[in-house]
Formats: C-alpha cells, sequence, structure tokens
C-alpha cells in the first residue's frame, strides 16, 4: 500500500513583475509503507521545496499529493493542521525543540495536545526513549544536552504518536560524524522496528547510504533513482557514482552550529 | 551614508519597538508642559486669576512628579532597548566600529528620539492647552475665560528640561556600553533559557513581607497610622518584588508537578513559556503592580475622602437650613412662610421640615461618679422625648426613651463614651434646678447653633411640667428645613440668609450647600489634575509590558512557526498566546488591585466608614480601562506573529 502518492507536483514561485520562476515541475513519488526513501539533488535542485509541498506547509501550483488516500490540500486550515499532527512526524535540521520545555516534554508535545491521558503517555514514552538511549537525558533541558541527543528526542517527537509518513529535512546537518552515525542508526531502528516511513531530504552520502532507495531530483525534475543491494558500503559508492554523474554544487551544507 | 543618517535609518528599523516609548514620553511632555503653561501663563503670574493659587501647589508637585518618573520611565526603557539591540551593536564592532563610535551612535538616536519626542509632546500641549484651561475655568467657577497662551518660559523649561533628561540617561547608558566583549554582544540574543530557580528563604520573605503589609494595613488605625505607614511601604515593595521574582516559580511548580492539569493540551506550552515569561520580566511586572496599586490608591483616596466628607457634612448638619427662634411662635429670624415660598419659587422646594420646642438651661455644671464638669457661661437645650424621636425617625436613628423625671444628654461623641450616670445642675428661667442624669446617647439630630451642642432629653411628663415654669417667649425653637436638590442650591441659600439680621447669626446654619460647593470644587480640581498624572502612569505601565512583548516577538515568532509545523492549529496558537500575554497584563493589576484594596481597607479604618462600593467603582475603571489596552496589544501581537509565522 502506498503511503504518499506524488501526482505531477509543480510549484511556480511568481513574483510581482511577473518573474516566475520554476522551482518543481512534474515530479512523481510513491512511497510504500514501511519503506525508506531518501531525496538527493544540489543546491537549488529544489528539495526543500519538494519537502514544504509533502509536509503541506507550503501549496502547489500543479499536481497533487494522496498521503494515505487523502489529499491534503482540499482540507481546511484548522483540518490541514490537524492531518500534520496525526498523520506527519517532523525531524528538522535545527531539531526545533522548545527551549522553554524539557526533553521529556518536547518529545510528548504531540500527544500532550491530542488530550492524551499522562499515563497513557507514559507507556508510550519509556520504551520509545529505552530504544533511543535518551532516558537519561529525559528531564534535562534542550541547551544541557549534545546535537546526537537532541536530534534523537525530536525523531522520538516525530515519531511517538505514530504518524503514517516521517519527514527528516537535513537532519544529520548540525552534527558531527559520530553523533550523525547515531542519529542515523536511530532512524534506521525506528524504519525497522517500527514500520515507519521514512522519507528524507539529504546532502550527505553517509546519511542517504541507510536508505533502500534513493530519488535524485535536479533543477526540479526528476533526475534518476536507485535502489540499494544487501551492502551499505557499496550502496554508499553507489550513491557516490550518481552523484557524479549529477554534478552541480553540493557544498551548501551549513557548517556544524554548537 | 553618514553617521547621523545610520543613526536615523536605525530608528525606522527598531520603529515598532520604538513607538510605545515614544507615545509614552511624547505624553508625558505634554502634560508636562500644558501644566507648566498654566503655571507660567500672564494671567496666573500676574495675579489676575485670582483662583489659581488654589491649584497652584497641586500642580507644581504634579510637576515633580512627572519629572522624576519620566527619568525612571526614559532610564528603564533606554536599557531595555540597549539589552536587545546588543547583537545588532556586536556585529558594529565585528565591522570596526569603535566603542566611542558606537556611543556616538547611542547618542545620535536618543538625541533624535528625544527632540522628535518633545518637538510632537510640546505640539500637542499648545494644542490641547486651550481645551485644558477652558475644563479648569469651568471647574474653577471663573466667568471669564483663560485666553490662550504659549509662554515661551513653559516652552523652554519643557524643552530644555527634558531634553537635559534624555540626553543626560543617553550619556549614562552610553558608557555602559562597549565593555562587553564582541563574541558575548553576538551570543546575546541566543542565549538559552536556563533552569527556572528559585530561593527558598527568598520566596520565605516575600510571604513574611506581604502577610506583614496586609496585616499592619489592616489593623492600622489612626494613632498608629505614622507607626505603620513607612514599615507597611517597604515590607509591600520588597514583598511585590520577591512575589514575581520567586514566587511565580513556586507556583509554576505546583502546577508542573499536577500532570493532570500540567499535560492537557496547550496548558504544557502555555506554563513552561509563563515560567520564562515571568522571570524575564519580573521587573517591570513588579514596577507595574506598584504603579497600579498607586495609581488606584491615590483616586480611590480622593473619590473616598470626597463620599466622606459629605457623609460627615450630612452628619454634622442634618439641614439644609436650620436656625433657633426664641418664643414659641416668633418669626424674628426669618418668616416662615417667606422661607417655602423663596425656597420653592427657586426650584428647592422643602421636602422635610423639623420643629423642636426647647427649654434654655444655662450655667450648668455635669457631675458623674468619675468626672465633674462646669460649662459657665455656655447654654443648653431641654427637648422632650416626642420631640426628640420625631426628629431621630427623620434621620433614621434609633429613638430613646428617658427614665421618667431624668434626662439623657444628646451629643455627638464620635464613638468616645460620655457622661455616665449623674446629674445636670443650671439655671431655667433663672431659677436653679438639679435633675437626675442617665447617661449619654451618641447623636446629633439637628444642626449645631450656639445653645444645641450639649441637648438634654427628657420625658414628656416631666417636660410638660417643666416647661410650664417657663413662659412661651422665653423657649427656644429649633426649625430644620430639608431643600429638594440641596447639592446646588447654595444661591438660594444664600438669597435667604441676607433676610436674617445680623445679630441672629449664630443661631442658624446655612451653611452646608456652599460648602458642599466648596468641597466639590477641590474634589474636581485635585481629580482632574491627578487624573492626567494617573492617565501617565497607566500609559507608561501599558507601554513597558507592551515595549518587552514585542522585543521577544521574534524568538515567540520562530517558536511558533516550529509549532505549526508539527501541526499546530491557528486556533491552538492563539489561545496560547492570548493567555501568556493576558496574564502578563493583568497579573500586574490583579496584585496592584490588591494591594490597593488593602491600602483602601485601611484608609476606610482611618477615616471610621466604609466605602467599598466606590473603591470598586475605581477599580471597575481601571480594569476595563487595561482590557482595552490587552485588546489593542493582543490583536497587535497576533498580527505580527501569524504574519510571521506563515513566512
Amino acid at each position: 500500500m502506498s503511503v504518499l502518492h506524488a501526482k505531477g507536483l509543480g510549484k511556480i514561485y511568481s513574483t510581482k513583475g511577473n518573474v516566475s520562476y520554476k522551482a518543481l515541475e512534474d515530479i512523481e513519488l510513491q512511497v510504500e509503507a514501511g519503506e525508506f526513501v531518501g531525496v538527493m539533488g544540489p543546491s537549488g535542485s529544489g528539495k526543500t521545496t519538494l519537502l514544504n509541498l509533502l509536509s503541506t506547509i507550503d501549496r502547489p501550483t500543479s499536481g497533487e499529493i494522496e498521503i494515505n488516500g487523502i489529499n491534503p490540500y482540499k482540507l481546511t486550515d484548522k483540518k490541514l493542521a490537524l492531518f500534520r499532527r496525526l498523520e506527519l512526524g517532523f525531524v528538522f535540521q535545527d531539531f526545533n525543540l522548545l527551549d522553554t520545555l524539557s526533553i521529556k516534554e518536547n518529545i510528548i508535545l504531540p500527544l500532550v495536545l491530542e488530550g492524551i491521558s499522562p499515563k497513557a503517555i507514559q507507556q508510550k514514552l519509556v520504551p520509545l526513549a529505552e530504544l533511543l538511549q535518551i532516558t537519561a537525558i529525559l528531564d534535562k533541558r534542550t541547551y544541557e544536552v549534545s546535537g546526537g541527543q537532541k536530534q534523537r528526542a525530536a525523531i522520538a517527537r516525530a515519531i511517538i504518536h505514530q504518524p503514517s509518513l516521517l519527514l527528516a529535512d537535513e537532519l544529520t546537518g548540525n552534527l558531527d560524524s559520530k553523533s550523525a552515525k547515531d542519529v542515523m542508526d536511530s532512524l534506521k531502528d525506528m524504519n525497522e522496528r517500527f514500520k515507519a516511513t521514512v522519507l528524507m531530504v539529504t546532502h550527505d552520502p553517509f546519511s542517504a547510504s541507510y536508505c533502500q532507495r534513493i530519488v535524485f531530483i535536479k533543477d526540479g525534475k526528476f533526475f534518476s533513482e536507485i535502489r540499494r543491494g544487501a551492502n551499505r558500503q557499496a550502496f554508499f559508492q553507489q550513491i557516490l557514482d550518481a552523484l557524479s554523474v549529477l554534478g552541480g554544487n553540493f557544498d551548501d551544507v551549513p557548517f556544524a552550529r554548537s | 551614508m553618514t553617521f547621523r543618517s545610520l543613526a536615523l535609518s536605525n530608528i525606522r528599523g527598531n520603529w515598532r519597538s520604538y513607538s510605545a516609548f515614544f507615545l509614552s514620553s511624547v505624553f508625558s511632555v505634554m502634560i508636562f508642559y500644558i501644566y507648566a503653561a498654566f503655571l507660567a501663563h500672564p494671567d496666573v503670574v500676574s495675579g489676575h486669576i485670582m483662583a489659581a493659587g488654589k491649584i497652584e501647589k497641586g500642580m507644581k508637585f504634579c510637576e515633580y512628579i512627572i519629572v522624576i518618573f519620566s527619568f525612571l520611565f526614559v532610564l528603564y526603557s533606554n536599557s531595555a532597548f540597549l539589552k536587545t539591540r546588543q547583537q545588532e551593536f556586536g556585529l558594529f564592532s565585528l565591522f570596526g566600529m569603535t566603542k566611542s563610535q558606537l556611543r556616538k551612535l547611542v547618542i545620535y538616536e536618543n538625541a533624535a528620539i528625544a527632540v522628535l519626542a518633545i518637538a510632537v509632546g510640546i505640539g500637542l500641549g499648545m494644542l490641547f492647552s486651550k481645551l485644558f484651561f477652558m475644563a479648569l475655568a469651568v471647574l474653577l467657577n471663573m466667568n471669564e475665560t483663560i485666553p490662550f497662551a504659549a509662554p515661551l518660559q513653559a516652552i523652554g523649561l519643557t524643552a530644555g528640561g527634558f531634553f537635559a533628561l534624555f540626553m543626560l540617561i543617553s550619556a549614562w547608558t552610553a558608557l555602559r556600553i562597549g565593555r562587553t566583549v564582541i563574541i558575548d554582544l553576538l551570543k546575546a540574543g541566543r542565549k538559552p533559557k536556563g533552569r527556572l530557580v528559585f530561593s527558598p528563604w527568598l520566596v520565605v520573605v516575600a510571604v513574611v513581607c506581604l502577610a506583614v503589609a496586609y496585616g499592619l494595613a489592616l489593623v492600622m488605625t489612626s494613632d498608629t497610622f505614622i507607626l505603620f505607614a513607612l514599615p507597611i511601604l517597604i515590607t509591600v515593595v520588597i514583598g511585590t518584588y520577591f512575589l514575581f521574582t520567586q514566587l511565580s516559580i513556586v507556583l509554576l511548580r505546583f502546577i508542573q508537578k499536577r500532570s493532570s492539569v500540567y499535560y492537557k493540551r496547550t496548558n504544557m506550552i502555555i506554563f513552561a513559556q509563563l515560567g520564562y515569561k515571568i522571570k524575564d520580566n519580573a521587573r517591570i511586572l513588579f514596577i507595574v503592580s506598584i504603579l497600579s496599586a498607586v495609581v488606584m490608591t491615590a483616586l480611590g483616596t480622593v473619590y473616598i475622602m470626597q463620599i466622606g466628607s459629605k457623609k460627615s457634612m450630612l452628619e454634622n448638619s442634618p439641614y439644609t437650613i436650620a436656625y433657633m427662634e426664641k418664643g414659641l411662635e416668633s418669626q424674628e429670624v426669618i418668616n416662615r412662610k417667606e422661607l417655602k415660598r423663596i425656597a420653592a419659587q427657586d426650584g428647592f422646594p422643602v421636602i422635610r421640615e423639623a420643629k423642636a420646642v426647647g427649654i434654655e438651661i444655662a450655667d450648668f455644671k455635669v457631675k458623674t461618679e468619675q468626672e465633674q464638669m462646669d460649662y459657665k457661661g455656655t447654654r443648653s437645650i431641654i427637648i422632650s422625648a416626642t420631640d426628640y424621636n420625631k426628629l431621630a425617625k427623620a434621620l433614621g436613628k434609633s429613638p430613646i426613651q428617658p427614665e421618667s423625671g431624668k434626662v439623657t444628654l444628646v451629643k455627638q461623641t464620635h464613638g468616645r463614651p460620655g457622661f455616665g450616670e449623674g446629674s445636670v445642675r443650671g439655671l431655667i428661667n433663672g431659677k436653679e434646678i438639679d435633675l437626675a442624669l442617665t447617661g449619654t446617647v451618641d447623636a446629633r439630630v439637628m444642626n449645631w447653633f450656639d445653645s444645641n451642642y450639649y441637648t438634654f432629653v427628657m420625658d414628656d411628663f416631666a417636660y410638660t411640667k417643666l416647661r410650664s415654669s417657663v413662659p412661651d417667649e422665653k423657649l427656644s425653637v429649633m426649625y430644620g428645613f430639608e431643600l429638594s436638590n440641596w447639592e446646588h442650591s447654595s444661591g438660594t441659600v444664600e438669597k435667604l440668609r441676607d433676610l436674617v439680621p445680623e445679630k441672629f447669626m449664630d443661631k442658624m446654619d446655612f451653611r452646608r450647600a456652599s460648602i458642599y460647593d466648596q468641597m466639590r470644587e477641590q474634589v474636581s480640581l485635585t481629580l482632574f489634575i491627578g487624573m492626567f498624572i494617573s492617565l501617565l502612569f497607566f500609559i507608561a505601565s501599558g507601554s513597558m509590558i507592551y515595549f518587552k512583548l514585542f522585543t521577544e516577538l521574534q524568538d515567540d515568532q520562530a517558536q511558533f512557526k516550529a509549532l505549526t509545523r508539527i501541526g499546530m492549529t491557528k486556533g491552538e496558537i492563539r489561545k496560547i498566546a492570548v493567555t501568556q500575554i493576558g496574564i502578563i497584563f493583568y497579573v500586574p493589576v490583579i496584585v496592584g488591585i490588591l494591594h490597593a484594596l488593602f491600602a483602601m481597607k485601611a484608609l476606610d479604618n482611618l477615616m471610621e466608614s466604609s466605602n467599598w462600593i466606590y473603591s470598586f467603582v475605581v477599580i471597575g475603571i481601571y480594569i476595563a480601562m487595561q482590557t482595552i489596552y490587552f485588546l489593542v496589544a493582543c490583536s497587535s501581537y497576533m498580527k505580527s506573529m501569524l504574519r510571521g509565522a506563515a513566512a
């Protein structure tokens, strides 16, 4: 069953002076349940635009999206917000954790907003935190933990309400290589154990090598697609090859901020 | 781009945070100017406006308050601005701006704001000064109007004074910048919010201080006022400060522990952020609370004083017109028919009249077990129980039943015990007489003339017997007339007074209406002048909150943007923001109200009266005004918030 189906997705940014810019053009994308899909492309290829469209915070100028059989753009603003809250999970490059809340409070936020009882929340939180190895830092505040821990907390928040689709945007962009590996391992765990469907936008070939399938886009158009075999090392090499074919500028990943 | 144009464009760029500060400054300049213009008005200076003397002192006092307040307000606002702009200054330093250049920049900016605020303030002041003069002329009962004038002295004083004030403060704040390392400046904006901590000792201090202050206020009487006033003030200020910095965190902790409340939908975000909002804004909330308390207490005091003195006036002069005739049928003081005719003709008909026949007793002595008083040369009267009870009933007071053959003294003792059992000795119609006294009743049923300060009440039977020994023309008859709508009757009463021959002046009391006129004038003048100060406080305190709200806007925008992405609806964001702004706006008001209520309760004790309803009127008006401010702030905040979150 496909969780996400984008048909002929396009986005044109137009300014008042009749100057329009095609950010995306005719993108077809289908993600099956339990899949771990990566989207790669050089700077300005439209990755972020695509993710914004898929995460329903921006509207396409053409084409359609179906998430779990629902077209989110036909919903009212309020229903759309609730749709995001229930069906989607987000992990961002800059974590987007609220620094007024503790790590635990950040994680359970989606459940609290739904009005679930504190007891049920606790039941969901404990095994998840265990699995992500963040049990010890649950009562800490965001500035007291490392970037990798923050990102794992963000993953916990994105998945605690069991969304149909988890969207990740450059989630290792702000991390050092060790933390990045931990985070990607965690994400893979989530994918395998909880059958979470993951769609990840990334620059980093190493992070991308965790995916089962990678879609390359260039200049807003679909470029190619590769699938992973049994071996991750081999897949990593495959990705590097594909990128060299793709060309373009890949150094716009910002420096790690600590 | 010159250095000056950089300063100007900085102001333009920061206009949103400057606007509330600017408006408050303009307002204080305007009020200062209007008062100064009156004080320096040629007609006032030359003594042409006689009534001006009544308010000159009050106005000068207000000028001092405005200056002191403006000083604190500008000082606070300036340092708050600099704090919010640290990142910007760090960037300037990074680009190689020297410290002295940075200081110059700050001083230029402040000078521009000062000149603009002073110009606009004086301009508006000139515009409204005529209106102010007109209102004053009405309140002072002046027949001619006060002409418009813009005395150079007032303009000079206002412009010079405020410019000096602004520059002094900006020089001082400018000196404080530039002592920090650039990296700290750059990081200032991104400093993480630390854990909320409180000190148990300071919490205890807060609770004890507030308890002591409120306790002292409740038990304070007019005797202990001087002793208690200062300790109350100090403990309230300390207690309020720690209430916001410490006690608030304890309360939030308490809520956070109750998971059924805390983990309920948006509550978690509201309360978690609230703790930081209160902590960050503790000083403002504290200042605003104290200001609110001062404003409400001051307004309430004036209001209660007015009500109180009207009440005591009615107590002292139960009738608008009252006098005493010598002789049962005598109309020597005034012709009663004529009096009623004139009163009715002027539109103030008599609605109630009273009459009591008294027997004069002179050179009397009172002897009780405890004391012996000799009132040589003083006259007093004896009235019958029936007459007394009639008078008492008309005023809603309780009747008395004196024991047969004995007299009861009726006198205002203000709660203190009067004479106990004993005897009264005196001359009635030249003959010595000895009467038994049963005690004293604290009351006044008739206006005060020369001979009824002490009034004895005798039972009807003994009274009739005593009266038969006195010829009718030697009896003292008291008359009281209450006019309808007496509050405005001073003109008519004056006319009637002129009909009374000069020699009866000490046998009449026609003063109530004119005293009331004077009092009303005094109160309305005080309220009118004080109102502007209150308004200034109110606007300034609101602007501090408003300013803080917008300095945090960027952080809040980022936070709400993140929340929108994970599926928070607009309604929920609105609910969170409105609740938080509401708490920030109303908590100081509630604390201020609480302080004011205790202050007014203490005032009630001092004045030995109870005027809660009037206190609530003042508080109600204040809450209504704050609500308007809140709604304006809320809608403008939400607008910029949603605009920012959507981008």
